[in-house]
């Protein structure tokens, strides 16, 4: 189960700069299929990361672990696990 | 050679959306020219010219879908709405717009400037890993308008992108003139955009061809041809036309605006600043052969006259050459300021309505004309109504670019 606040701030994303409507950010949804997200939308996705949490895709070193992303919920707990590994601290809600 | 005729347009101007607005500024002699603080406010720079033509009403870009939008910056944007607007006006179906005969040849003086500027900070001041998104090349790159247009509205033919700064969109119209009539493409978009930034405007100031005498009274300026034009005045805007051939256009009945029958462009090596008399009257003889009339037969001259002082008198000096002291002329400039890549789109749809309601709009500010151009016959600062059956467009751009297009209205 994914830390409610990271869960906000990805579907925040995703709802306000991929334009998705909310219902259709659900934890089981493919980001390729379901949101019809496409390879630029990635590196999009990677400037987001950046910008709201302060780390990108690691491409070095997580280049197996960022293309086993399929779903909103693995990208989810891609996140969880940098924020913990960096020690990065979350804004309060 | 397939005959090739207009039969839809769209316009963004400085006056606004729509070519409805575009036609209400320039046949009440309205000024869209203002104080440059009235654009950026605050952020306005301290040119010596303090005087613009931005658009008083801008395309939402939330009306072009994401997966589109994220590739454009406000150039693209804009391109995307004079399209929209020409193919609506054209009445055309969505399976034409998609099929391979149809083609795109679209036109901007750069990519976007103020994408590059976000690009450049992001880069220089080492943010965001120095790019801003995925979108930020397909902003920049010259063909930012011809792609991004292509790819929102699903085209499928040739695409060109041309890019000769205040010379662009006529030559877009006239190397689509070309394709339709050799048979390469059955219909084309074709037109061209400029989203003006602040550093246009100081190109135009660094090289003393900006107005600066006005900036207390900007509706004053540009003056074409007048005695007191001390330069001209950048303006944003878009424009599109649809061009196919006759063919085309009876199979499907289209309603038709004009007939393009003559183009020609040239290049003048003497000087990057400005065309030559010669060199424009070479350009202008070149498209009434290619359009195998006579100077005789031009009813209407729209000069690209951008008050200028050295560009207005050689255009004044080839027209009075080629033409004579008879043909009725006037610029747009005074009353939009200077469009740029979109200036010869924009203007050549003016002239379109001025033929179409028998109504020639003159050459705002022009009060007094310079000596050079005293001999010409302006329209009369009240309008002339005048039946025009053919008219000729002229554009010139820095780097010595001329190009000339003839429309004449569409007869059997």
């Amino acid at each position: 189960m994914t830390d409610a606040r990271i869960y906000g701030m990805v579907k925040d994303i995703f709802v306000d700069f991929f334009e998705l409507e909310e219902s259709r950010v659900r934890p089981e949804a493919t980001l390729f299929e379901d949101l019809e997200l496409d390879s630029l939308d990635m590196v999009d996705l990677s400037v987001e990361l950046q910008s709201r949490f302060g780390f990108t895709f690691d491409r070095a070193a997580d280049e197996g672990r960022i293309r086993a992303i399929r779903t909103v919920q693995n990208f989810c707990d891609y996140v969880e696990e940098k924020v913990k590994a960096l020690n990065i601290r979350l804004p309060e809600t | 050679m397939n005959r090739v005729l207009i039969t839809g347009y769209g316009a963004v101007s400085p006056y606004g959306i729509g070519a409805e607005k575009l036609f209400a500024g320039l046949f009440a002699n309205r000024s869209a020219v203002v104080n440059i603080r009235d654009w950026l406010g605050a952020r306005a720079p301290a040119f010596h010219c303090q005087v613009a033509a931005p658009l008083q009403e801008s395309p939402d870009p939330r009306d072009v879908p994401r997966t589109f939008r994220r590739n454009m910056g406000p150039l693209a944007i804009l391109a995307y709405r004079s399209c929209v607007d020409a193919i609506a006006h054209a009445a055309l179906p969505e399976s034409a717009v998609g099929s391979p005969g149809f083609g795109i040849v679209y036109s901007s003086t750069s990519g976007s400037a103020e994408a590059l500027e976000e690009s450049f900070r992001a880069y220089l001041e080492d943010t965001l890993g120095g790019v801003p998104n995925s979108g930020s090349f397909f902003k920049i790159m010259s063909h930012t308008c011809t792609a991004n247009v292509a790819h929102a509205l699903g085209l499928r033919g040739i695409a060109y992108s041309v890019s000769s700064a205040c010379a662009s969109s006529t030559q877009s119209i006239g190397l689509a003139y070309d394709m339709l009539r050799n048979g390469a493409q059955e219909m084309i978009l074709c037109g061209g955009s400029e989203e003006m930034h602040p550093l246009t405007v100081l190109i135009f100031d660094v090289l003393q061809a900006a107005s600066w005498k006005f900036n207390d009274s900007p509706s004053r300026t540009p003056r074409p041809f007048d005695a007191l034009r001390d330069g001209t005045v950048c303006g944003a805007g878009a424009g599109a036309l649809v061009l196919e051939t006759e063919a085309s256009a009876r199979r499907r009945n289209a309603r038709i605006l004009g007939e393009i029958v003559g183009y020609a462009t040239n290049i003048d090596p003497t000087s990057m600043a400005q065309s030559s008399k010669e060199s424009i009257v070479a350009c202008l003889r070149a498209a009434l052969d290619d359009a195998g009339i006579g100077p005789e037969e031009i009813d209407y001259v729209n000069a690209h006259a951008t008050a200028t002082l050295a560009g207005d008198v050689s255009e004044a000096q080839a027209i009075e050459e080629v033409f004579g002291p008879r043909v009725p002329l006037s610029s747009l400039k005074g009353h939009m300021g200077h469009t740029l890549a979109a200036a010869g789109v924009l203007e050549l749809v003016g002239s379109l309505e001025m033929m179409r309601r028998g109504r020639l709009v003159p050459s705002l500010n022009l009060e007094s004309p310079c000596p050079e151009a005293a001999g010409l016959n302006h329209v009369p600062a009240s309008g002339s109504d005048t039946r025009v059956r053919c008219f000729v467009k002229n554009s010139f751009a820095f780097g010595g670019i001329n190009a000339v297009l003839v429309v004449k209205e569409f007869t059997e």
